[in-house]
């Protein structure tokens, strides 16, 4: 049976292992990835647990079309209880990874305990075992890859493995893989850090079996040619997602000087084109047709030679525009040193734009700032707090390592109001004023402030309205201003990315980008010729539900509600400085913005607390787990 | 006849083709888009023709044209002294 692949339970405290293969019956409620993940997370964790104690999970999952030859189907989801934030902890991962496990013979790996001294897992072809990992504690995230690969003289190994953030427990540490891919969000690195488990390594030689590879490869291939002749998949095989950048600057929809500003002025030396300079090609993950990564080289410059990849659009605002730096190589530099040391991007690029404007309106007495020159532009200062951060360096470094909530408890309650987190976890650099839609989803989602959740981009490109009421299914403004049908579009949306990250293909080549871009009927299509199974759109979505829902049932076992679906104060009461005419002068307005989410939950079918009701539970299959 | 002038941005493709980032337009009174369009396309050639869904006859849903910063799809948008209008793609938004 194609769908029936098997998942691994590893158990580091105890040295032993389990494999069992995955029921039909969780197939086809949670498809694999993150549904699997949520499930066995929800199901197996205790409510309160310490995420750093030995009892928090580490789960790994490929997707369930994971291995297909289009859509970019080498993701894998990683997820435990977060550090960052105590809630969902659930991150997604490009790269070759998640292929190269099937291979190896396993779809999803559980991994409990804690190892007694550094070590690695590693699976090949069937056998799980764990290694020691002494003498790779210390080393980078790619150095830490070569000699895994150096140690079994294989350089086709695909390893997932943490730097020296994760090794340090830094809250928001990533996990990385090949030269830039990362689960960035929510610290599974630091999770990994607390468990002792420097990488996860792999390689496989084993066939992978598709229910009708003759339908399948043909449909692959249709779907290949319907993405390759898109513009918008051209442009991101040229510029990748520093394209973004062109439209959100000009019209005043990107965080500048941490949240103070909406566009960065005389930032044309980040505009992508710049990157042309550096860009020696491009590259993609597994069964990416778009290839939307550059590869660069820096020859020159305190830091040079560095040969990297990337960087993406989250880099550029947080080495750029959010702390105000206006010079590619900057964005470089400090793309290297996180992908290095295996902190997120986006989180430490926050962290830094905040305590920046601490800094000018003078809430971090001189003693915190740890001598450091916390002004604006400075990209010194911003390189050597990657660095503390990572290495949990002097009070300062060692204080913004836990995070906004620890570090806002520390430097005073008075820095609450500057920090743009939602959850304790850091926003994109996006500017959600403007846009209802975009404020919701961030408010709204399980991990925190977060765009890949539940992001309908789409809103922004006035569409006709025929179009979004034909893919959105009610009527709604094609204005990205108005409220009007707004929570609808996030509520489809997330349980179209729900699904996307269960069956493991990547949100660009999704209703992310392009409204022709493949959605539920495409993936059903898929689903069968890879796996036999018959899942209509209607059942797709109703699984987008149920793992959303599975997400808010444990996120709510952990203390969440309505009180945590918030935003930050500055969106209701600071209006855009900036920008063209729709987007200047805007804010959040709180009493429609509540009334959204109303309508939210309703769609959930949760009630006004964002509970879910014991009807929804029932209908989704879902068993109420309080502790 | 009352005239102003209008400020167009290049982005993306376009930038390529037109090798620009940005460029002032002249304009009378009753201007609409389709008129810039028409200017653009003597100026710059026929990839400018194609932002143009043949079928539908409003702008094609794969590009992105913001005026003032919102997204119009019809051609015949009046077109006023001191606009704003953007030539781009729909990519991403995070």
């Amino acid at each position: 049976m194609v769908w029936n692949r098997k998942i691994a339970y590893i158990n580091l405290t105890t040295g032993k292992v389990k494999t069992k293969e995955i029921s039909k019956s969780l197939r086809k409620q949670f498809l694999g990835g993150r549904g699997l993940n949520m499930y066995h997370l929800y199901h197996n964790l205790k409510a309160g647990i310490d995420p750093l104690g030995p009892e928090n999970l580490l789960l790994i999952g490929s997707g369930l079309l994971t291995g297909i030859p289009a859509l970019g189907a080498g993701r894998c989801d990683i997820a435990a209880k977060s550090p960052l934030t105590g809630a969902v902890g659930d991150s997604n991962i490009g790269g070759f990874f998640a292929p190269e496990l099937r291979f190896a013979g396993f779809d999803h790996l559980m991994i409990t305990g804690k190892a007694e001294k550094p070590s690695y897992v590693w699976i090949n072809d069937g056998e799980v075992s764990i290694h020691d990992a002494t003498h790779l504690w210390g080393k980078d995230t790619f150095e830490t890859q070569d000699q895994i690969r150096s140690d079994h003289n294989d350089e086709q190994i695909k390893s997932l493995v943490i730097g020296k953030a994760g090794e340090n427990l830094v809250r928001y540490a990533n996990v990385r893989t090949g030269m830039k891919n990362a689960a960035g969000r929510t610290g599974m690195g630091c999770v990994m850090g607390s468990k002792n488990l420097k990488a996860v390594a792999t390689r496989g030689t084993m066939d992978v079996e598709f229910a009708y590879p003759d339908k399948l490869l043909d449909y692959c291939s249709e779907m290949n040619n319907q993405i390759t002749s898109s513009r918008w998949a051209r442009a991101q095989s040229k510029w990748g997602t520093l394209i973004i950048y062109s439209n959100t600057n000009t019209t005043g929809l990107i965080r500048t000087r941490n949240f103070q500003l909406n566009l960065l002025e005389d930032g044309e030396n980040l505009e992508p084109e710049v990157m042309d300079e550096y860009t020696i090609g491009m590259s993609g993950c597994y069964g990416c047709s778009v290839h939307c990564r550059h590869r660069y080289v820096l020859k020159e410059g305190p830091y040079a030679p560095i040969f990297g990849e990337g960087p993406e659009y989250t880099s550029l605002g947080a080495f750029g525009t959010m702390v105000d730096c206006k010079k590619m190589e900057t964005i470089l530099i400090g793309n290297h040193l996180v992908n290095k040391y295996g902190i997120d991007t986006l989180e430490v690029g926050g962290i830094i734009a905040w305590i920046m404007e601490l800094n000018e309106k003078g809430l971090l007495s001189e003693k915190m700032t740890d001598g450091l020159n916390l002004e604006w532009g400075n990209e010194e200062v911003v390189f050597e707090l990657i660095k503390r951060i990572s290495m949990r360096e002097g009070d300062l470094g060692n204080i913004l390592a836990d995070g906004f909530l620890p570090a806002i408890a520390k430097i005073g309650k008075e820095s609450e109001y500057y920090a743009m987190q939602i959850k304790g976890m850091s926003n994109l650099h996006s500017d959600e004023r403007p846009t209802p839609s975009l404020a919701l989803g961030i408010a709204t989602s399980t991990r925190g402030a977060d765009h890949l959740r539940s992001r309908p981009a789409i809103d922004l490109y006035g569409l006709p309205e025929e179009l979004l009421e034909e893919i959105y299914g009610a009527p709604m403004s094609s204005d990205y201003t108005s409220y009007k049908g707004k929570s609808r579009m996030v509520w489809w949306q997330e349980l179209l990315y729900a699904v996307t990250d269960s069956i493991g293909i990547c949100k660009f080549q999704t209703v992310f980008c392009a409204v022709n871009a493949p959605k539920f009927e495409e993936f059903s299509k898929l689903i069968e010729y890879t796996s036999a199974l018959k899942i209509s759109k209607p059942e797709l979505m109703e699984i987008g539900e149920r793992i959303v829902t599975t997400e808010r049932m444990f996120n709510n076992r952990e203390g969440f509600s309505r009180k945590d679906d918030k935003l930050p104060e500055r969106f209701f009461k600071e209006p855009t400085p900036l920008g063209l005419p729709i987007i200047k002068g805007k804010k959040i307005e709180k009493e429609k913005f509540n009334s959204l989410i109303d309508e939210y939950y309703s769609l959930h079918k949760w009630d006004n607390n964002g509970v879910p009701s014991e009807e929804t539970l029932q209908r989704l299959g879902i068993e109420n787990k309080q502790s | 006849m009352m005239k102003g002038s209008i400020e167009i941005l290049f982005h993306a493709s376009f930038r390529q083709i037109t090798k620009k980032r940005k460029i002032i337009e002249e304009i009378s009174e009753e201007c609409t888009f389709e008129r810039i369009l028409t200017r653009l396309v003597k100026k710059y050639g026929n990839d400018f023709h194609n932002v143009i869904n043949s079928q539908t006859g409003k702008i094609s849903n794969d590009i992105l044209v913001m005026l003032n910063g919102k997204g119009i799809r019809d051609t015949d948008e009046k077109i006023k002294d001191k606009d704003v209008l953007i030539f781009s793609l729909p990519v991403g938004g995070g």
